[in-house]
C-alpha cells in the first residue's frame, strides 16, 4: 500500500542545538550584564519558541496545564508589579513610565516556561546546566572581587572603616559600604550588599562537595571546590557587619539543607515542623502589620478598627520583648514605614520612595522619605503593591513545593538535587536582608528583585523542577498496569 | 595534573590578595577642610614632583588678554554658545533648569568622568557657587596654593576659565573684615605637561585681577569674578600632553568695591586677617583628554 498524506515537521533533531543554546543563554544571566533584563526577556522568549519547536511531540496537553497553575502567580506579579505606582510614579527607577515595562510579565513568564519545558528536552542535562550557572557566576564574582580588591585592597572594609572618597566635590558614602562590580560593560562603585549578593549565592556550591562521585566527576568536584573557596574569599576580604549576618544566615540554610538531605527524617515530622514555622512567622508577619499601622490618612470612620489597632500597639510598645522585636531594632524602622498604610491606601499597589501627605484630620502636612529595605519580603510591597507581594510569596511557596518534590526524585543525581535547593535558598535567604535595589553607589537607579538575573535563573529552576516532577508523574500513570476485567465464566472451546 | 590547577589556583589568588588599593591615595575622615579655624581650611596639596618641574614659559596677560566677567565681549567671542547660557542669576529671582547652566554644561567631569573624584572634584562638578553648600563648593587656597595632577591627559584646549571670590578670616569675629571690598590679586595657573625630554611646565599670570571679598555672597553673583583667558596665547607645543594644573596667587591690595582706597587704618586692621581665594569652578570646555 502506497502512503500517502503530509510530511510532518519534526525538528527534534535540533534538540540538542537548542539545548546547547538554552544553556549559553543560562551563562548569560548568571554573568549579570548589568541588569540587561530586556535583553533576557527577548532570549527566553526566542527560547521558548526554539524549544516547543523541538519537543511539542513530548509536551503533554496536561503538562500545559501543570506549566498554567504555576505561571498565573508569576504572570500576576509580573502584571501587578509593571502597573504599580512605583513603576509609574517613581522616577528612579529605570522602566520609569517606559513602554519595556511589558518585559516584566512577559519575561518572567516566558523564562519560566524555557525551565519548565526544558525537562522535555532529553539532551539538556541538568548537571551541565548547573556547572555553567555556576561557572558564569564564578567568572563574574571573581571580575568583582580583582576589581575591589585593586581598587581598595584586602579588608579595606576594616582598615578604612568610617573613611570616605570624594565624588562631584561631596564626601561619599564611608568606604566600608561599597565595592567594586562590573555592571554591563564598565565598572562601577556598588553597594557592598549588592556585591557580596553573588559570592553568597555561590557558596552554596559547597554543598556539592559531599554528594559528587570524586573518582567518577574529579573535574566537577575540584570546580565546585574552587568555586566555594572563591565565594568564601569574596565575602571574606570584603566583610562587614551586615554582610556577616547574611553570610551566616546563608550558611545555616545550606546547613539545615544539608540535614535535610543526608539524615533519614521522618517526613511527617519535617512536613509539621515546617508548618509550624511558617505558621509563627505567619502570625509574627501580620502582628508586624498591625503594629506598622499608625493610621494616618486612615478612613476616620473607621474608629472602632482604629481604636483596636492602637491598643494593639499600646500592648506591643508595653511588652519588653515584642518591643524590641517589632519596634526598636535597626531592620524594624524600616520595615514599619514600607509597612504602614499599605493596605488600606493608594499604597496597596506600590508607593516612590518619597510620599508628601496632607492629613486634615491632624491638620498638618507630613513629608517622609520611605526608604527600600533591603528585604524581597518587605520590598515588593513599595515595588509592587500588597496584592503583588502576596502572588510573589506564593510563587515561592509553589516553587519550593516543586523542589522539594524533585529531591525526592530518585532518577535524578544527588548533587544536582541539592544544587538546585542551594542555589535558590541562597539567593532567597540572602535577599530576605541584603537586597539592594540601589546598587550603584553615586547613581540612585532603582533596580528591584524582578528584574534581577539570579531572580530569573531561580524562577528556571523552580519551573525545571516543576516541569521534572510533571514528567515523572505522567510516565508513573503510564507505567500503572492496567485492571484486570471481572471474570465471569470460563469457556473452554473444542477443536 | 592536580598540582598544575593548584599553582595556577595559588597564582591566581596572589593578584587579589596583593592589589594595592589604587582608589584609597585620597580619603578622608568625613568632611574635609572644614574647620572652624580658618586656617585649617587651606587647600595647600601638592602631588609629588610637581613642585620640582621646570618652568618653559611664563605668560604674564593683563586685562587686555584676559576676561574678568561672564559678559565681557572677549569671553562671548571666545564661546558665543558659552556666554548665550545662564551664568545663574540670583535664585530668589528665578530658577533655571540644568540644561540652561553654562555650569553644567561646560564642568569638566562631562567630558571625563575621572574628574569627579577627588577632593578638586568641587572644581569639576559644575558647581559655581556657594548657594549655601559653603566649604562643600569651594576650595579654599593661600598664596602657596596646589597642584594636582590628573588621571588623563589633556590635549586639544580651547579657553580656561575659573569663577572664585575671596574672603578674610571670618571666623575671627573680634576683627570682622567689611563685606563689599575688591582684593586685587595677580592669579598664576600652571600647566604640567610630557615631552620626550621630561616634563615641563608654562604659567600664566593674570595680573591685578580684582576678586570680590566677601564672608558671604548673599546670593549676589555680582560678588564672584568669572576670569579666563584663550589657549590660543600659548605655543601648542605646550598644549599636547597635559598632565596637571596648580593655581596659587599673590596677593597685592585690597580696595573699595568701587575701586577706591580704603583707609589706611582700617586696612592695616584687615591685613591682619588671614586671606584666601575660595575656588569654585575651572573650566577648560573642550578639552580631550586621554
Amino acid at each position: 500500500m502506497e502512503q500517502t498524506g503530509k510530511k510532518r515537521l519534526d525538528f527534534s533533531s535540533y534538540a540538542k542545538a537548542v539545548g546547547f543554546l538554552l544553556l549559553e543563554v543560562l551563562a548569560f544571566i548568571s554573568f549579570g550584564l548589568g541588569h540587561s533584563f530586556v535583553f533576557y526577556s527577548i532570549l527566553s522568549l526566542v527560547m521558548v519558541a526554539l524549544i516547543v519547536l523541538v519537543s511539542y511531540r513530548q509536551i503533554k496537553t496536561d503538562g500545559l496545564m501543570n506549566l498554567a497553575i504555576f505561571l498565573f502567580p508569576l504572570l500576576i506579579y509580573g502584571v501587578l508589579s509593571a502597573l504599580s505606582f512605583f513603576a509609574l510614579e517613581e522616577t528612579s527607577f529605570i522602566f520609569y513610565k517606559s513602554p519595556l515595562l511589558i518585559f516584566v510579565p512577559l519575561g518572567l513568564a516566558s523564562f519560566a516556561a524555557c525551565g519548565y519545558l526544558a525537562a522535555n528536552i532529553e539532551s539538556f542535562d541538568l548537571k551541565k546546566a548547573l556547572l555553567v550557572i555556576y561557572g558564569a557566576l564564578a567568572i563574574y564574582v571573581l571580575i568583582n572581587f580583582i576589581a575591589t580588591m585593586v581598587q581598595f585592597g584586602p579588608l579595606y572594609t576594616v582598615r578604612y572603616k568610617g573613611y570616605s572618597l570624594y565624588y562631584n566635590g561631596k564626601p561619599s558614602p564611608t568606604i566600608d559600604t561599597m565595592a567594586y562590580g562590573l555592571i554591563g560593560f564598565q565598572f562601577a562603585e556598588v553597594s557592598i550588599e549588592y556585591y557580596s549578593l553573588f559570592p553568597s549565592v555561590l557558596l552554596s556550591s559547597v554543598l556539592a562537595i559531599s554528594f559528587v562521585k570524586i573518582k567518577e566527576e574529579k573535574k566537577t568536584f575540584i570546580a565546585y571546590c574552587a568555586f566555594a573557596v572563591l565565594a568564601l574569599l569574596a565575602i571574606f576580604l570584603a566583610i562587614t557587619r551586615i554582610t556577616a549576618i547574611s553570610t551566616v544566615l546563608v550558611i545555616l540554610a545550606l546547613i539545615v539543607i544539608f540535614i535535610l538531605k543526608t539524615v533519614k527524617l521522618n517526613k511527617k515530622v519535617v512536613k509539621y515542623v515546617f508548618i509550624t514555622l511558617g505558621a509563627l512567622v505567619g502570625i509574627g508577619f501580620v502582628m508586624f502589620a498591625l503594629n506598622s499601622q499608625y493610621l494616618y490618612g486612615m478612613d476616620i470612620q473607621a474608629d472602632g478598627i482604629k481604636s483596636l489597632i492602637s491598643k494593639f500597639r499600646d500592648f506591643i510598645a508595653g511588652n519588653s520583648l515584642f518591643n524590641r522585636l517589632f519596634n526598636t531594632n535597626a531592620l524594624s524602622q524600616r520595615y514599619i514605614g514600607l509597612l504602614d498604610g499599605s493596605f488600606y491606601t493608594s499604597k496597596a499597589f506600590g508607593w516612590v520612595f518619597q510620599e508628601a501627605g496632607w492629613y486634615p484630620e491632624l491638620g498638618i502636612e507630613i513629608k517622609y522619605a520611605i526608604e527600600s529595605s533591603n528585604s524581597w519580603l518587605f520590598d515588593n510591597i513599595l515595588t509592587s503593591g500588597i496584592f503583588g507581594a502576596i502572588f510573589f510569596i506564593v510563587l515561592l511557596v509553589i516553587g519550593y513545593k516543586a523542589i522539594v518534590k524533585f529531591m525526592a526524585n530518585e532518577e535524578e543525581l544527588d548533587y544536582t538535587k541539592i544544587l538546585v535547593a542551594g542555589f535558590v535558598t541562597a539567593f532567597f535567604m540572602y535577599s530576605l536582608i541584603n537586597f539592594d535595589m540601589t546598587p550603584f553607589i553615586f547613581h540612585s537607579d532603582i533596580h528591584p528583585i524582578y528584574l534581577s538575573g539570579l531572580f530569573m535563573i531561580c524562577v528556571f529552576l523552580f519551573l525545571y523542577c516543576y516541569g521534572r516532577n510533571s514528567l515523572k508523574k505522567a510516565e508513573a500513570k503510564k507505567e500503572e498496569p492496567k485492571e484486570e476485567g471481572n471474570i465471569i465464566e470460563e469457556v473452554t472451546i473444542d477443536e | 595534573m592536580n598540582k598544575r590547577y593548584l599553582k595556577f589556583f595559588v597564582l591566581g589568588l596572589s593578584l587579589p590578595l596583593s592589589a594595592c588599593g589604587y582608589a584609597l591615595k585620597e580619603v578622608y575622615k568625613g568632611d574635609a577642610y572644614n574647620s572652624p579655624i580658618f586656617e585649617n581650611n587651606y587647600y595647600r596639596v601638592w602631588d609629588k614632583g610637581l613642585k620640582d618641574v621646570e618652568l618653559v614659559h611664563e605668560y604674564k596677560i593683563n586685562k587686555d588678554t584676559y576676561f574678568s566677567s561672564f559678559d565681557s565681549e572677549m569671553f562671548k567671542a571666545i564661546d558665543q554658545e558659552g556666554s548665550e547660557l545662564t551664568y545663574e542669576v540670583d535664585l530668589a529671582n528665578k530658577e533655571h533648569p540644568v540644561e540652561t547652566l553654562y555650569g553644567q554644561n561646560r564642568k569638566l567631569s562631562k567630558y571625563s568622568s575621572t574628574f569627579s573624584y577627588g577632593y578638586i572634584s568641587k572644581l569639576f562638578d559644575g558647581q559655581m557657587f556657594c548657594n549655601a553648600h559653603y566649604q562643600l563648593a569651594r576650595v579654599q587656597i593661600d598664596e602657596q596654593g596646589f597642584g594636582r595632577k590628573f588621571s588623563k591627559e589633556g590635549k586639544g584646549f580651547d579657553y580656561f576659565a575659573i569663577n572664585l571670590k575671596s574672603s578674610f578670616d571670618y571666623t575671627d569675629t573680634s576683627n570682622p573684615a567689611p563685606n563689599s571690598i575688591l582684593s586685587e590679586v595677580d592669579l598664576t595657573v600652571n600647566f604640567y605637561f610630557k615631552t620626550s625630554e621630561g616634563n615641563r611646565r608654562f604659567s600664566v599670570t593674570m595680573q591685578d585681577l580684582k576678586v570680590p571679598t566677601n564672608t558671604g555672597d548673599g546670593n549676589r553673583r555680582k560678588d564672584y569674578v568669572f576670569a579666563g583667558f584663550d589657549f590660543s596665547i600659548i605655543n601648542t607645543d605646550y598644549l599636547s600632553r597635559v598632565y596637571g594644573m596648580s593655581i596659587s596667587y599673590k596677593y597685592n591690595d585690597i580696595t573699595n568695591s568701587d575701586g577706591t582706597a580704603i583707609d589706611s587704618t582700617a586696612k592695616e586692621k584687615i591685613e591682619e586677617l588671614d586671606h584666601s581665594l575660595m575656588l569654585y569652578e575651572v573650566f577648560m570646555p573642550n578639552t580631550t583628554w586621554r
